[in-house]
């Protein structure tokens, strides 16, 4: 007596799930494109703020002002590996009412970043050439 | 505060020595700093921006900067393929000296037990070979090793031949392999070992004695030829001729078994008598004998009838 609602409540539950799951999955393609797109130029942005001396959470703000939200916990260690690639040096400034520690572009550093600059102005020319048509 | 000590402990203890204390440091400094941008009670905020930080250990990770993962993308696709045949090679192998071994050590052959040990000896092997190749694999993952000089760097030469149109699945080839092979053991086994000792101290064997002659030898003839044909359908496929030869093999087999049993020259007329004198009741023996023999007549049938739908679809 109860079944056959309860197997038509099951249908829908199903075809519900079905559709919702199809969603979902574009929703997370799209999200995963982006933060894919994203990723690509993230150390291109943050080089670009460090030719004045930043500390982690300040460079964390300029760049949700700029539109390019990243995790603390991706920027942190971020910041730590280029400065043990070279890109970065670091010094801690006991000034105010807390040392923090001050991360610039190095010498080889600037040059890494000119460089870059350059491949990505090459790499944006070509795209902008292939979404144009 | 205490909690974010905790935290900062929990991060960093998974570092090396020589990084944990400016990371320490660091990590403080940028705590306290995103605590002063968030809103609520003290321990609100702490908890807040800890919690945005996400479990300590994967952040531990990313200040490791080694790869967060067991095995990557370079080399999954060769751990699966030495896994897959590595195991497929192993386990028949096993399972048949587990068979040989298990047996050559009980005294009074327990065949059931036998093969029971044999199974169980499977899935542990299973293991260990899983194990050390999944190792092997994560140390050549994290060595970085140039393919070069692993000898690893893929050529021509490796690769495979197109699989033979066997018309038959692998899987159940070397399962029927593996399943005649055992069955010679078996027999073998059970016609030298398993039996009774009478009140004298001899042996009493399971099989008719004067089986030996001629029948016994027959048998395993047959068995080893049934072995022989799932090795050719092994090498070169399914052929008409060879389901066939099976075909003819599996009857002689099963005429000859069932005939034997049939006249009551199959089991050692002493050896049920002695069951019946032990056991107090012989009449569950026969039955179980009855039952095996049914179940063999059965496979005989399933058998026949899977070789005759093999040659209806190789005639086409």
């Amino acid at each position: 007596m109860y079944r056959s609602p309860l197997l038509l409540l099951c249908g829908i539950a199903i075809v519900c799930d079905i559709q919702y799951t199809d969603e979902m999955t574009q929703k997370d393609m799209m999200q995963a494109q982006v933060l894919e797109m994203r990723r690509g130029a993230i150390v291109l942005v943050i080089l670009s703020h460090l030719h004045t001396p930043h500390y982690g959470y300040e460079l964390l703000q300029k760049l949700e002002g700029a539109s390019f939200s990243i995790d603390a916990g991706t920027l942190y260690p971020l910041l730590r590996r280029l400065e043990k690639q070279g890109v970065l040096g670091s010094e801690w400034n006991t000034a105010d009412n807390r040392p923090r520690k001050y991360y610039h572009l190095s010498n080889d550093g600037a040059r890494f970043y000119s460089a870059l600059k350059s491949e990505w102005q090459e790499m944006t020319k070509a795209i902008n050439v292939a979404i144009k048509e | 505060m205490e909690l974010i000590e905790r935290y900062v402990y929990a991060v960093t203890r998974a570092l090396p020595e020589s990084q944990r204390e400016d990371v320490a440091k660091e990590l403080r400094s940028d705590i306290e700093d995103m605590i002063e941008h968030e809103k609520g009670s003290k321990k609100e905020r702490v908890i807040k921006v800890l919690e945005s930080l996400g479990r300590p250990e994967t952040l531990a990770q990313k200040y490791k900067d080694s790869p967060q993962y067991l095995l990557g993308p370079k080399w999954y696709g060769l751990y699966l393929a030495v896994l897959k045949k590595v195991a497929f090679i192993v386990v028949p192998i096993v399972f048949i000296v587990q068979l040989v071994l298990a047996s050559l050590e009980s005294s009074n052959l327990n065949v059931f037990g036998v093969i029971l040990e044999a199974f169980l000896a499977v899935p542990s092997v299973l293991l260990h070979v899983l194990f050390w190749i999944t190792a092997v694999f994560v140390f050549l993952e994290r060595a970085d090793i140039p393919n070069k000089e692993a000898g690893l760097e893929w050529t021509i030469d490796e690769l495979p031949e197109l699989p033979i149109e066997r018309h038959a699945k692998l899987s159940d080839t070397i399962a029927n392999l593996t399943f005649y092979v055992g069955l010679i053991v078996v027999v073998i086994l059970t016609a030298t070992k398993l039996g009774i000792h009478d009140a004298g101290g001899v042996h009493i064997q399971f099989f008719n004695p004067t089986l030996w002659m001629f029948w016994l030898p027959a048998i395993l003839l047959l068995l080893a030829g049934l072995a022989i044909k799932e090795a050719v359908i092994l090498k070169r496929g399914l052929s008409r001729s060879v389901v066939i030869a099976g075909i003819v093999l599996n009857t002689g087999l099963t005429a000859a078994i069932l005939g034997l049993y049939l006249n009551n020259m199959l089991i050692n007329p002493t050896f049920a008598s002695h069951t019946q004198a032990v056991l107090g009741d012989h009449a569950s023996f026969n039955m179980i004998v009855g039952i095996s023999m049914a179940v063999f007549a059965i496979g005989y049938v399933w058998e026949t009838v899977v070789a005759i739908r093999r040659i209806i679809v190789l005639n086409k």
